[in-house]
């Protein structure tokens, strides 16, 4: 703990002290932190009770999920119609290089499983969207909530580009949130409650989106292209302020 | 809200190009698979015409999302196409993990076990369960009607027997995901588990992942058309 303290603190010391240079250090410093990462991540779930407690009803709401996924699967009586179509599943997947030859139970297989991905992710983006006190789920939820979830790693290119602008608006808009919680995730959430009562509504929208990014990002360094210019930041300012 | 959304759309051509890239890197696949089969080929060809056959019909996914929300919950389209996107990355994610066992084991045919193994692999481990009692199901009602699955279906279950790894992964999963919902820190317990496996196929996958990103940049433009 002390050690991860002090690469906190060293990483937060120097984006205060050369904020011009801090596109130029983010790399470095999102790389070490994704080393150090690996360790607090798993820390903060055994001694935060906060954290506990405020992922409570998200963690009653998957386990609700899960139960009733179970009985629903119990009492299948058709297979006829499928939430997703199998020819499209099947295409999918042959389009991946080298799969020859898909069995019909395999996509019957996945056409469950791609239900229960989905309504996972928007489980976990419905949260997100709560925490900022919005009733409307946006992509940076969905961000939010791969960014958060170990097993979604492999879909952070995915929402790559938005992250990108999001970045963006966030050192923007408020230089000093984006400073103090990229060097660590554990911050994010000791940083809602105190912004979420200072700073309510479209200007506590951007931040609870600021939170999203340096999160995404320090898991994955390497993602550092830009997919677009500026041009999608007004959109989606647009979009803060309509909502 | 439109013009910005329209600003947008303006910047899509440079994926374009993207999407002539990925064109190209199909040809190969193209060339590559006609050395096998001419009906794989032709099917290549297909998923290249017609690039919404990337993903799946955004109805179906809004459908589905909705199943697990709220009724007053919104929805915004960038958030509606994110999904879909992810969806498609998902069933390429697991497939290609599934496929390169086949190819380990010189087999042409993917089969549910091959899928709900991969899963297994790359840390799916609360999907095992409700996955393999849907795969029985399946079986059962199914199998039934034809007699000719009849005779396929002893062969699956002497295959899935003969498996020794899969025997062996479906009994920890069970384990494992009983232990996720009894445990006092559930959470913690998954999450100890899944960074090896998930650091150790993200790596892998990621050579596959850049390919599919391009694919799917360049999907964006038709999607927003309609």
């Amino acid at each position: 703990m002390d050690q991860n303290q002090h690469d906190r603190l060293a990483q937060e010391a120097q984006y205060q002290s050369n904020p011009m240079m801090a596109p130029t250090i983010l790399p470095t410093q999102t790389y070490g932190h994704s080393l150090s990462s690996s360790y607090p991540r798993l820390h903060p779930y055994d001694p935060q009770a906060m954290y506990q407690l405020r992922q409570e009803p998200l963690q009653q709401q998957l386990t609700n999920f899960w139960a009733k996924k179970r009985q629903e699967i119990e009492e299948t009586t058709s297979f006829k119609t499928h939430s997703l179509p199998l020819a499209r599943i099947k295409k999918i997947m042959k389009g991946e290089e080298g799969v020859r030859m898909v069995s019909a139970e395999a996509s019957v297989v996945f056409a469950k499983a791609c239900e229960m991905f989905m309504m996972e992710l928007t489980i976990r983006a419905s949260g997100s969207a709560e925490e900022n006190q919005r009733k409307i789920i946006k992509k940076c939820d969905v961000a939010s909530a791969i960014s958060r979830t170990d097993v979604f790693d492999f879909l952070v290119d995915i929402v790559s580009g938005h992250n990108k602008i999001m970045e963006q608006q966030g050192f923007v808009g408020i230089p000093r949130i984006g400073t103090a919680l990229t060097p660590t995730e554990n911050v994010p959430y000791y940083q809602m409650p105190p912004h979420q009562s200072l700073v309510p509504g479209p200007p506590y929208g951007s931040s609870g989106m600021v939170v999203g990014m340096p999160v995404h990002y320090q898991n994955h360094p390497g993602l550092q292209t830009p997919t677009m210019g500026p041009t999608p930041n007004p959109q989606n300012s647009s979009r803060d302020s309509d909502s | 809200m439109e013009t910005g959304g329209f600003h947008g759309y303006r910047k899509l051509p440079n994926t374009t190009a993207g999407l002539k890239l990925s064109v190209s890197d199909m040809n190969m696949r193209q060339q590559v698979a006609s050395s096998d089969h001419s009906a794989a080929t032709g099917e290549e060809n297909e998923c290249t015409v017609r690039e919404q056959d990337r993903f799946m019909p955004i109805a179906n996914v809004i459908r589905i999302m909705r199943k697990i929300l709220p009724p007053h919950a919104k929805i915004s389209d960038d958030a509606k196409e994110t999904i879909q996107e992810c969806v498609s990355e998902y069933i390429s994610f697991i497939t290609g993990e599934a496929n390169e066992r086949c190819q380990r084991e010189q087999r042409k045919t993917i089969t549910a076990e091959d899928v709900l193994w991969a899963m297994s692999k790359l840390g799916f481990d609360d999907y095992i369960e409700p996955l393999t009692m849907y795969l029985h199901r399946y079986r059962e009602l199914e199998g039934d009607r034809t007699s000719m699955r009849g005779e396929p279906l002893g062969k699956r279950t002497v295959e899935y027997a003969t498996l020794g790894v899969a025997t062996a992964f479906v009994p920890p999963p069970y384990h494992h995901h009983n232990g996720y919902f009894g445990a006092a820190m559930p959470m913690g317990t998954y999450v100890r588990e899944a960074p090896p496996n998930t650091a150790s196929s993200h790596h892998h996958h990621h050579h596959h992942h850049h390919h599919a990103r391009g694919i799917s940049n360049a999907h964006e433009p038709n999607a927003r058309s309609i």
